[in-house]
């Protein structure tokens, strides 16, 4: 006991020159995928040097091994990979060994497993059970990526969490969270949406309107008329779109749109609709909805996910246009009443935006011609 | 030309889906870009993979005899040591991960065994996972509470944590039945908080003076950066730097204090001698990411490091999926490398909250201050005054923050 007391000394010594320092972790990278024939691929990277310790490689014990060594171990790996890997969707999958490979990563050569799920059909989620090297490195974890219809899911297998769920079914918050995320930024990307927003604003905010005096609690009022109509009306076709209930061409969906920005701008120029904005916010919100969901339709979502994803978005959406009205209203709050915004920037700038919603359409338009 | 065009998606299908993923799960794209493709070797004779050093060196006979009798004592703590010796020596936290999952299982078998509950704290306090580390040490000295090492062991966690309190209660065994440097420098970090930094200095240099020639290196190499962190910390970056040469110069191989000295060189702007110290990204095939870290600081611009910047971009992002395990590390990326002063302050911050080692207080400090985010630097300040700790630094940062204001 003492030698390695002793021992200990040096390493108490070295821990307390520097406790934290940089490290290699022991990762491996499980990469699952459905192909055309509804089959999961699998491939799974795992550093050699980690599976030493099981297999032995090194039978010469240089240091190095080669391709020869690692293919003598290659019955004991491939079954200690299928031992190690559980995969389920509607039932257990059959792990079918395809071939052996080997890359290099940034710390060092892997082995690649490249496996065939089989006898499991093509889900959403695929339910993991791993226990990979966990007995001979606690600080060993599992990074795993399921691509499925253009989306990708991660999860971290560990010690703590042998089993888990990735996909679309992946937790409901998780999902939410991140279509929340998706709505706010599809808004801002989304320069029609804004401009069309925007324009309907500027009428509301005039503070004088043929010479009658508007209050600020009437422009308020009218700011939120517009956003809450523009709202509600693009949730119903959001919902009645996603759920498959209405579906419209899509490139209809996008030449209206286009063409909404310039009628709502002409408005601001020859004004038809007069005080009834949110009247034109609900009316042209029921075609953003359909722009909106075709964000999502290929998603394919439905129970649950469809719920929190829908909602998710909708939230998200709601929350990049308010951060939108909260800049600009207070931005030119303070400008009102003066020439310049009733004229240079209602009028003129209704003028560019009808132009610049005309192109946009010219341009959809023949995108599908 | 420029055509007038809305950025929004053209159609349905254009909608960027990748970026659903993009967005959340970029981490193993990132990594997974930095691969190479997979490929079939041409030739057996091929080598597919270089083993650690310490792989060729007898831990193959030591895993077969563990194999063999998973419940003998000896072979357990032996090979759990010659992780442990690995991990510390090379950085490599495999060695941590291997060291605990050895010692767990004999520890199910003999759950009163303190040299087994000491050895898993040095393999949880690798991981980072100080409040089990400090609970096993605990375990450890109530069943052998006249181990003075053990003690040694616990105040550095408890200071490492900033707990310097408990830290200096858990010296005092150590002063009294371990050499009298090792009790003085015990000491000295325990006194961290409390003590000036030059006091503290010029007592520990003093004793070092004294006994240095009954130390052995790894002793005084670990003494001398102590006396370095307290010289920088006083304010005396020159005489740190000289500590930690003399370090590097007792204990060659002491990587710990190799890349103190680098880091203190880069805090000076010295980055000739660093790469005469740690050599250049060209000339090393290290994966010890510290060292990368410092050889790519060091090196400037003047050389190509496409390679290593893909492989430490791919390294910090599987870093932050696996959770906080090297977050000083990653700090000193975000700040040396990339120069992400937002960032880096961010995780320099969390890593703050968990250790408190003079090199986390400053580069918390140093990056909210480079990020102009005085709250951070603020609650930086306010642990500082909380626990009586000084750094002549920060206090020269706080100056400028207020000289600004």
């Amino acid at each position: 006991m003492k030698t390695w007391a002793f021992s200990l000394l040096f390493l108490v010594g070295a821990v307390l020159a520097v406790p934290a320092t940089a490290h290699q972790a022991s990762d491996s990278y499980l990469r699952l995928a459905f192909d055309d024939q509804s089959q999961l691929q699998v491939r799974w990277d795992i550093a050699i040097r980690d599976l030493q310790p099981v297999l032995a490689f090194d039978r010469d014990n240089n240091g190095l091994v080669t391709w020869q060594e690692l293919q003598e171990q290659a019955p004991g790996l491939i079954e200690y990979a299928q031992s190690r890997l559980g995969l389920r969707t509607d039932r257990s999958c059959r792990l079918e060994h395809q071939s052996l490979q080997v890359v290099e990563h940034s710390d060092g050569g892997y082995v690649v497993l490249n496996m065939l799920g089989t006898e499991c059909a093509a889900s959403d989620n695929v339910e993991i059970g791993y226990s990979a090297l966990f007995d001979i490195d606690t600080s060993h974890r599992g990074l795993v990526e399921f691509r499925h219809q253009q989306n990708q899911y991660t999860a971290v297998m560990s010690p703590n969490e042998r089993w888990q769920s990735v996909g679309v079914a992946q937790g409901w918050w998780a999902s939410f969270v991140q279509f929340v995320r998706e709505g706010v930024w599809h808004v801002w990307i989304g320069f029609d949406h804004i401009l069309f927003l925007l324009t309907l604003l500027l009428p509301c905010l005039i503070g004088r309107d043929a010479g009658v005096e508007q209050s600020a609690k009437y422009a308020i009022a009218r700011i939120l008329g517009v956003v809450t109509a523009f709202t509600v009306a693009h949730s119903v076709t959001l919902g009645l779109a996603v759920t498959g209930m209405v579906n419209l061409p899509a490139a209809l969906v996008e030449i209206s749109i286009a063409l909404s920005v310039t009628v709502v701008a002409i408005n601001n120029l020859v004004p038809i609709i007069t005080k009834r904005h949110w009247l034109l916010a609900g009316i042209f919100g029921l075609i953003h909805g359909f722009g909106f969901a075709g964000a999502m339709s290929d998603l394919d979502l439905s129970g649950v996910s469809l719920v929190s994803a829908l909602a998710g978005f909708n939230i998200g959406v709601e929350l990049g246009q308010a951060a939108i009205v909260l800049v600009f209203v207070p931005l030119v709050w303070g400008l009102r009443n003066s020439w310049f915004y009733q004229v240079g920037m209602v009028r003129f700038g209704s003028v560019a935006v009808a132009l610049v919603g005309m192109v946009w359409a010219v341009e959809r338009f023949a995108a599908v011609a | 030309m420029v055509g007038l065009m809305s950025n929004r998606p053209q159609s349905a299908k254009a909608f960027r889906l990748g970026r659903l993923a993009g967005i959340t799960f970029s981490v193993l794209v990132a990594a997974a870009a930095h691969a190479g493709e997979p490929y079939t070797p041409d030739r057996a004779d091929q080598v597919v993979a270089r083993l650690p050093d310490f792989e060729g060196q007898g831990v193959e006979a030591l895993r077969v005899r563990y194999r063999q009798q998973p419940a003998d004592r000896e072979t357990t703590l032996s090979l759990a040591a010659r992780y442990l010796e690995h991990a510390l020596k090379s950085g490599d936290a495999r060695g941590f991960g291997a060291a605990e999952a050895t010692l767990t299982k004999l520890l199910a078998m003999r759950p009163n065994d303190a040299a087994l509950h000491w050895q898993l704290a040095t393999a949880l306090r690798g991981q980072h996972q100080f409040g089990r580390a400090l609970q096993s040490l605990d375990t450890a000295l109530s069943l052998q509470p006249d181990n003075a090492q053990m003690w040694l062991d616990r105040a550095s966690l408890l200071a490492l944590v900033g707990d310097y309190q408990r830290a200096e209660q858990s010296c005092r065994p150590v002063v009294l039945n371990m050499p009298a440097l090792v009790g003085s420098t015990c000491m000295a970090m325990a006194k961290a908080g409390g003590r000036s930094p030059q006091s503290n200095y010029q007592k520990l240099l003093h004793d070092f003076d004294q006994y240095r020639q009954h130390a052995s290196a790894d002793v005084q190499a670990w003494v001398l950066t102590v006396l370095a962190d307290l010289a920088e910390r006083a304010g005396q970056p020159e005489r740190a730097v000289n500590h930690l040469r003399s370090a590097v110069s007792v204990h060659p191989e002491d990587r710990f204090a190799v890349l103190a000295l680098a880091t203190a060189l880069l805090r000076q702007d010295r980055y000739s001698e660093m790469q005469l110290l740690i050599g250049s990204p060209a000339s090393e095939q290290s994966t010890d990411i510290s060292l990368q870290i410092r050889q790519l600081a060091a090196s400037g611009r003047t050389f190509d490091h496409h390679r290593l910047n893909e492989s430490l971009a791919s390294w910090y992002q599987r870093s932050q999926m696996r959770g906080p395990l090297a977050d000083r590390t990653a700090v000193e990326y975000l700040y040396w490398i990339k120069g992400d002063v937002q960032q880096a302050a961010v995780v320099a911050e969390r890593n703050f909250a968990k250790q408190k080692a003079a090199e986390d207080v400053w580069l918390a400090a140093a990056t909210a201050h480079a990020a102009g985010d005085q709250q951070r630097l603020e609650r930086v300040r306010q642990w500082m005054v909380s626990v009586d700790y000084e750094d002549a630094r920060i206090d020269d940062l706080s100056n400028q923050a207020g000289g600004a204001q």
